[in-house]
């Protein structure tokens, strides 16, 4: 942009904030991006994957679980890999879940072990734990080596059941 | 599943949970036990490896396999002469025409659909797509009939875009492809976080594992079932001290030079190191053939990067003395007009294309059928997809005449029930 601002002196603050609402409002793709990086973590975009610019580079986690190629009609697919388990297991964003900072670690970061545990099952599995499973997460937690370790094994095993991938 | 384990090593413990957990073991020698027939009327193929070059989009004959020099339909492409006398390539296929001692070309492929999503079913399958069943790709019949070779890597891997791609069909989960996105990353994620011991890993996953259990009761079927049995996959991939194969990093910079730093290319120096350590069956895509404009512009840098990447293969292979068991499958979904349409591109062309077949178990130095003079229609030598792919299973030793049935019932063979090709067989 070449605008020619001699003479007068410009309010750049007025400015940003309607560049933003702007942006807010009615950005083209590229700029939304550009506003998502704030959600970055290692080197992905943690948002809804209809915020994402589709498709996906090959090996993205949303490719992993069969998101479309946009090559031919419904070309997506539903079917289970040795990679989306790997991803499951030891990938970033198995890892984000697990960390401060993301939602469900702060909240649960101060409660007491049976709190956390109904918070850890509403969040993940969106239901509460039956008797058994909140003595086994109860369990998990108190003989881990510190709260942060026994909720990070309950979460990791709550991503890594079947009653999480599949939609009932 | 894992013999000679010893207990001690994580890898045992590793192999025991997953046995325990996923019921690995008795799943497998269930599949033993029913894969493991007569293998009436297959001929003793050599190879024990399929390296598939499946050229996604449709490569173009008259400007790669089968030219058509002199004629108008040729266009800008040139011809260069091979080692087999009076059979000439694409002007941008040089280094395989070095190579045609090696190779068994077959000029007659003929396909029933210009559409590309059912040609390449077909050509992966053999079948043609029906709403009703999902068909294996030829890589899961291998395993699935003759096991595989690998100690703990997986006997199927696909390298480049999955999506689209048949897989297992109806056949057992575990012997679907694992998808490699790009063949520089390798397999990614199979190293555990630096903070996680390894038995807070196994506490991890017998915690899943028991949290679980009434969900998996509930809703059984095959879905639920194809992620159990690939957990067990994984837990054992975790453990395996030959995920290096997959390690790119580990060859020299000369070697990576020779077959280019395309992905195509790394995808087949990835297709080597895998068969070296065992894998069965690899499949590597390379798209892009699609040339419906600017054929004469595009065709030869991807034509080289093709030649550069396949003749790299073969000598490695060859080198190595693996050519000997390893069969390279070049395939594609169809052809290409012989008529150049009005944006100097080719469109879908069914009647009539060519497909490549080289090393254990196939014939060099050999051209068999031929398309028209126009390269519109074959001439001599028709080869029908399913009896190309009948073909690869004859030269792979797996048993293309006997028929297996899918849990529907209905029965099937490896490679679609066609004809072997004899004058390209060893």
């Amino acid at each position: 942009m070449n605008l020619d601002l001699s003479g007068r002196k410009p309010d750049l603050d007025a400015a940003r904030e309607a560049y933003d609402a702007y942006t807010d409002s009615q950005a083209p793709r590229a700029l939304r991006k550009r506003s998502l990086d704030r959600f970055g973590y290692q080197g992905l975009v943690l948002a809804r994957a209809s915020e994402l610019p589709a498709p996906l580079p090959l090996g993205h986690f949303l490719r992993q679980f069969g998101q479309s190629d946009r090559e031919t009609i419904d070309g997506g697919r539903t079917v289970a890999t040795v990679p989306q388990i790997l991803a499951m297991f030891n990938g970033p964003i198995t890892h984000a879940m697990l960390e401060r900072g993301s939602a469900i670690a702060e909240q649960i970061a101060d409660k007491p072990p049976g709190e956390a545990v109904d918070v850890i099952f509403l969040t993940i599995l969106s239901r509460r734990p039956d008797a058994e499973d909140r003595s086994l997460a109860l369990e998990a937690i108190e003989t881990a080596e510190d709260a942060a370790t026994g909720h990070g094994n309950v979460i990791w095993a709550l991503l890594n059941t079947r009653e999480f991938l599949f939609v009932q | 599943m894992i013999p000679d384990c010893p207990p001690e090593t994580r890898r045992g413990v590793m192999a025991r949970i997953a046995r325990s957990l996923f019921g690995v073991t008795a799943a497998d020698a269930l599949l033993a036990g029913a894969t493991h027939g007569a293998a009436a009327g297959a001929p003793a193929g050599p190879a024990r490896a399929i390296v598939t070059l499946f050229m996604r989009g449709a490569m173009s004959h008259l400007d790669t396999f089968d030219p058509k020099p002199g004629r108008p339909e040729q266009g800008e492409t040139g011809t260069v002469a091979t080692r087999t006398p009076g059979v000439a390539f694409g002007a941008a296929l040089d280094r395989l025409a070095r190579r045609s001692d090696r190779l068994a070309v077959l000029r007659g492929m003929t396909t029933q659909t210009g559409a590309h999503e059912q040609a390449t079913y077909l050509m992966r399958t053999a079948y043609p797509t029906i709403g009703s069943i999902r068909h294996p790709a030829l890589g899961a019949w291998a395993l699935h009939a003759d096991g595989r070779r690998g100690g703990d890597l997986p006997g199927f891997v696909l390298v480049g875009n999955a999506n689209e791609h048949p897989g297992c069909g109806f056949l057992d989960p575990a012997l679907a492809p694992v998808p490699v996105a790009d063949p520089k990353a390798g397999l990614e994620n199979t190293r555990r976080p630096a903070y996680l011991s390894a038995e807070n890993f196994e506490r991890r996953l017998a915690l899943a594992d028991r949290i679980d259990r009434d969900f998996r009761a509930a809703f059984a079927g095959p879905q639920v079932d194809a992620y159990d049995r690939l957990y067990g996959e994984a837990v054992r991939l975790l453990g395996s001290g030959e995920l290096g194969a997959f390690d790119l990093g580990r060859e020299p910079q000369s070697v990576h030079e020779r077959y280019g730093t395309s992905p195509f290319g790394r995808g087949c120096l990835l297709a080597r190191r895998l068969v070296e350590s065992g894998v069965r069956v690899v499949e590597v895509e390379f798209g892009g053939w699609d040339m419906h404009r600017g054929l004469f512009e595009n065709l030869p840098a991807r034509a080289e990067i093709l030649d550069r990447a396949m003749a790299a293969l073969l000598d490695d292979l060859a080198e190595r003395g693996l050519l000997e068991s390893t069969l390279v499958v070049l395939a594609t979904e169809f052809g290409r007009t012989p008529k150049i349409n009005d944006n100097a591109g080719r469109d879908h062309h069914p009647a009539v294309f060519s497909c490549v077949l080289a090393g254990a178990g196939v014939r060099g130095g050999v051209v068999h059928g031929a398309s028209d003079e126009r390269g519109f229609a074959p001439d001599s030598g028709a080869v029908t997809v399913a009896d190309f792919n009948t073909t690869v299973a004859a030269a792979a030793g797996l048993p293309f005449e006997r028929e297996f049935f899918a849990p529907s019932g209905r029965p099937f063979k490896i490679g679609g029930g066609g004809t072997p090709v004899r004058e390209v067989l060893a």
